[in-house]
């Protein structure tokens, strides 16, 4: 088993009453999963995949990956991020190996590993361009090649898809879904962030439904229709309906 | 913008780096051909010394402007990074910032004589610090802000890629910080410039020291008995150009560089058109080949000597190591002890400094007239507040739909911001004083041109800076509603710039308690002249003045005269800050902000 959360809670402590926002989360994800967690806006998908990524501790309950307990940041996972998180003072090339060089790979390596990701997205020309200079999906085309050029055992995405128009978020989803299937790349294992159903059917081995005050999972659906999916086929409606009349439930 | 990319990659980070290498070098290096071992109470003003003098005072400005950018970086950082430690530094920056620098004047100087002696190189140490007093608070805010206000996955995109120490601090850090830090580090110029007078004119025991440089030129010109007038335009005339190639050479290039460092993708129209030595750059070979073969060379190659051995060190590291738990527990806790063991001592020893001042003197001499002295100083810095506020509102309001206009006033702005007061001693003293025969209604006029140079451009500044910030689509939408002129600047502009208005008057009362020092104590061509106010006491319990007894105060008496004013001053500032302009100012940045 690649990662378990046992019990988790997370509690907010601000300025006002603590607010806690998960409680007694349960779940395992075996290796070769993609796995798409969904719910309401504000209902805590976000907290939990930082927890995930060891971003911050729970208040309670335990995180393990490859049976053991997770004591800070994980590095064995890659993140994209949903505003992409690019730094704008440096170019695509320059965006990808800051993360490479943090692991220490070594700067030639670092280079070939990075042109490898660029042309693998597709970004091929734009090298040196600067984040302003990319339109959004380009923008998050590089933050997918940075999180997959550390070749991490587990890719993690926060709505990577929900800042982009459709058709391109269509396009992307689709190249998302060849790059998870090529097996000459490291990334095997994925948890995607959304709020749309739709697309978790599209795209999920699993979906996860997380809800309720506070919020822990309400549904666990494996998904095994055939890719490519098609969204008007009965079986991919039935499945989405599930999930909303589930989703009305809490 | 994107046409101008290739050049602004030339400016690089190399370019300012080398900059202010090749300055500190410049300042290394005069200092050793011209050692200094004597001071002076009095260096005569002449011209001929003028370009020495500049240079001088140059140096001083550098040496305290990278004194300035490392404490900026360091206690911005510890303030962001430590929540426990943010709490105490955040008000006492606040504090620093805004009283007037006089204040640091004993302590600096006592630190410097002791630990230099009474040299030259003690007062020059004393001058950079006290420049530096004058530079450094709002550039540590600037950084905290920075670093406050960036995005919160960019945080979370370091750590999850585990990009830390020095890797970090030079990636995400450092670059983050650059947009805020240029624009501050342009006020900061100006409040250096401005200080400069008093800055290289100390007194120690009664004693006045003159360190060579324009500061002390433009104090000795305005006191000289045969050509005041002409030493004193000779003067402006070297600060005005040092000023303005600054701006050229420096702040211009770096600021169109930096907008590559910010996160929002709007251009901020104070760097639009006049570019500086950039735009000069791509206007035809000669100035490229200037830049190319003379700048370029000169800053790339100190910021390229610096990153190869930068790059050589780097070959050198360990491998990545996970410390212990047990040493960062330990080493944190230490940390912590050695921080609480400084300001204990700082406050005990501060503590017995100041009761033992005050053992002799419980009320030192003209103590009495501390408080009627602050309410006659705050009135006239409201007078020169309304006063700049009557013709700076209706120029921006004016300006707003002229972007040239826009341009002229906010580079006008920034050089007249670091006009020091001494500057313009002579043209006020001579109209309202020697021509206009006004009396004592003459220095008074002449003290509020003084205290309103101190304080209107602080408020022209931060109203330019809010107008610029009023988003396009909201412009398009108000004409596209055909709103008249009238009513756009009452339904949008107003409002709009509001949150900057009162920026603006927080720090133009900052300035004006700094000008008091100034405008309330002239001395020209052998007069002085005195208005009552805190800024005079402030010049007698300094040594600058003399009391009304014509003989000057015993030191102690003085400096139990200023600890009195200057704890006084401070706790209707902080007062003031606390209950009226920080509230006005969280109320307007809530109910007029432009994010919804
Ligand atoms: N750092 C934080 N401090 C306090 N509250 C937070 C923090 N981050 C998120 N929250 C709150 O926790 C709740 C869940 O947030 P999040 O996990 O981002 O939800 P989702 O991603 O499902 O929309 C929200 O109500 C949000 O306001
Ligand atoms: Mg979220």
């Amino acid at each position: 088993m690649l990662l378990k959360l046992e019990n988790v809670t997370k509690v907010y402590q601000t300025d006002g009453p603590a607010a806690t926002i998960l409680e007694d989360v349960n779940l395992r994800v075996d290796s070769g999963q993609f796995i798409c967690l969904v719910g309401q806006s504000g209902c805590g998908k976000s907290t939990t995949l930082r927890l995930i990524n060891g971003l911050m501790p729970p208040s309670s309950g335990k995180v393990y990956f490859k049976d053991k307990p997770l004591t800070g940041i994980n590095l064995q996972c890659g993140m994209v991020f949903q505003n992409f998180a690019l730094l704008p003072w440096m170019t695509v090339t320059q965006n990808i190996l800051l993360a490479l060089e943090a692991r220490g790979i070594d700067r030639a390596a670092a280079a070939k590993r990075a042109a490898f990701y660029i042309d693998k997205v597709g970004l091929d020309g734009f090298e040196a361009a600067y984040p302003r200079e990319l339109s959004g999906g380009m923008k998050q085309r590089v933050g997918l090649a940075r999180a997959m050029a550390v070749e991490p055992e587990l890719l993690l995405m926060d709505e990577p898809f929900s800042a982009l128009d459709p058709l391109t978020s269509i396009n992307l989803r689709e190249e998302l879904l060849d790059i998870w299937a090529d097996p000459n790349l490291a990334v095997s294992t994925v948890i995607m962030v959304t709020h749309n159903i739709e697309e978790a059917v599209e795209l999920a081995d699993r979906v996860v439904l997380i809800g309720g005050r506070p919020g822990h999972v309400v549904m666990d659906l494996d998904i095994t229709l055939p890719r490519p999916r098609h969204k008007n086929s009965e079986a991919f409606t039935r499945h989405v309906d599930s999930i909303f009349s589930m989703m009305a439930e809490i | 913008m994107a046409d101008e990319i290739p050049q602004i990659r030339r400016f690089s980070l190399g370019y300012w780096v080398g900059t202010i290498l090749v300055l500190l070098a410049a300042a290394v290096l005069a200092r050793m051909l011209h050692p200094f071992n004597h001071v002076k109470s009095h260096v005569p003003a002449s011209v001929w010394q003028l370009p020495q003098d500049a240079a001088w005072s140059f140096f001083r400005m550098v040496e305290a402007y990278i004194l300035s950018l490392v404490f900026a970086m360091s206690v911005g950082v510890y303030a962001y990074t430590n929540l426990r430690a943010r709490r105490l530094i955040l008000p006492i920056l606040d504090i620093l910032q805004s009283i007037p620098i006089v204040s640091f004047f004993p302590a600096a100087l006592a630190v410097a004589v002791w630990l230099f002696g009474g040299g030259r190189l003690g007062f020059e140490i004393a001058a950079v610090v006290l420049i530096f007093t004058g530079m450094s608070w709002n550039m540590t805010f600037s950084v905290y802000e920075s670093l406050i206000m960036m995005p919160r996955e960019t945080t979370e995109c370091a750590e999850s890629f585990g990009i830390r120490g020095a890797q970090r601090f030079f990636t995400i850090t450092l670059p983050v910080c650059v947009p805020g830090l240029l624009y501050n580090s342009i006020v900061s110029w100006a409040a250096g410039w401005f200080a400069l007078t008093a800055c290289e004119i100390l007194s120690v025991n009664n004693q006045k020291v003159a360190l060579p440089g324009i500061g002390s030129f433009l104090q000795q010109a305005a006191n000289s008995k045969t050509h005041p007038l002409e030493l004193n335009l000779c003067g402006v005339a070297v600060l005005l150009g040092i000023i303005m190639m600054m701006e050229f050479f420096v702040w211009r290039p770096l600021a169109v560089w930096a907008e590559i460092f910010r996160y929002e993708v709007a251009v901020s129209s104070i760097t639009r058109g006049h570019t500086g030595i950039l735009g000069w750059y791509q206007r035809g070979w000669l100035p490229r080949a200037f830049v190319n073969y003379v700048i370029f060379p000169l800053t790339n190659g100190v910021a390229g000597l610096v990153r190869y051995t930068r790059g050589s060190a780097k070959k050198m590291v360990l491998p990545r190591m996970e410390v212990p738990a047990l040493i960062i527990r330990v080493w944190s806790n230490i940390q912590r002890f050695a921080g609480w063991l400084l300001i204990a001592g700082l406050v005990l020893g501060g503590g017995y400094y100041i009761v033992n001042i005050f053992r002799h003197h419980l009320l030192p001499p003209l103590a009495e007239k501390i408080p009627a002295y602050i309410g006659f100083s705050f009135l006239r810095i409201l007078i020169a507040y309304v006063l700049s506020m009557l013709w700076v509102v209706p120029a921006v309001l004016w300006a707003r739909t002229r972007p040239r206009a826009f341009r002229r006033l906010s580079s006008l702005s920034q050089t007249m911001a670091g006009l020091p007061p001494i500057a313009l001693t002579f043209i006020v003293i001579s109209i309202f004083v020697e021509h206009l025969h006004m009396g004592y209604w003459g220095v008074e006029a002449a003290g509020m041109v003084l205290l309103m140079n101190g304080v209107q451009w602080y408020v022209l500044f931060n109203m330019l800076g809010g107008i610029a910030k009023i988003p396009g689509d909201l412009k398009e939408v108000c004409n596209a509603m055909g709103l008249s002129r009238r009513q756009q600047w009452r339904y949008l502009v107003i409002p709009a710039i509001l949150p900057s208005l009162f920026t603006g008057t927080i720090t133009a009362f900052g300035g004006g308690w700094n000008t008091l020092i100034f405008s309330e104590f002239i001395t020209y061509s052998g007069h002085t002249y005195n208005l009552p106010g805190i800024g005079w006491l402030l010049n007698v319990a300094s040594g600058s003045a003399l009391p009304p007894s014509g003989k000057p105060l015993p030191a102690a008496q003085a400096q139990a005269l200023l600890f009195a004013a200057v704890g006084c001053l401070i706790v209707l500032i902080v007062v003031l800050n606390r209950l009226l302009w920080k509230r006005l100012q969280a109320w307007a940045a809530d109910r007029f902000r432009l994010d919804y």
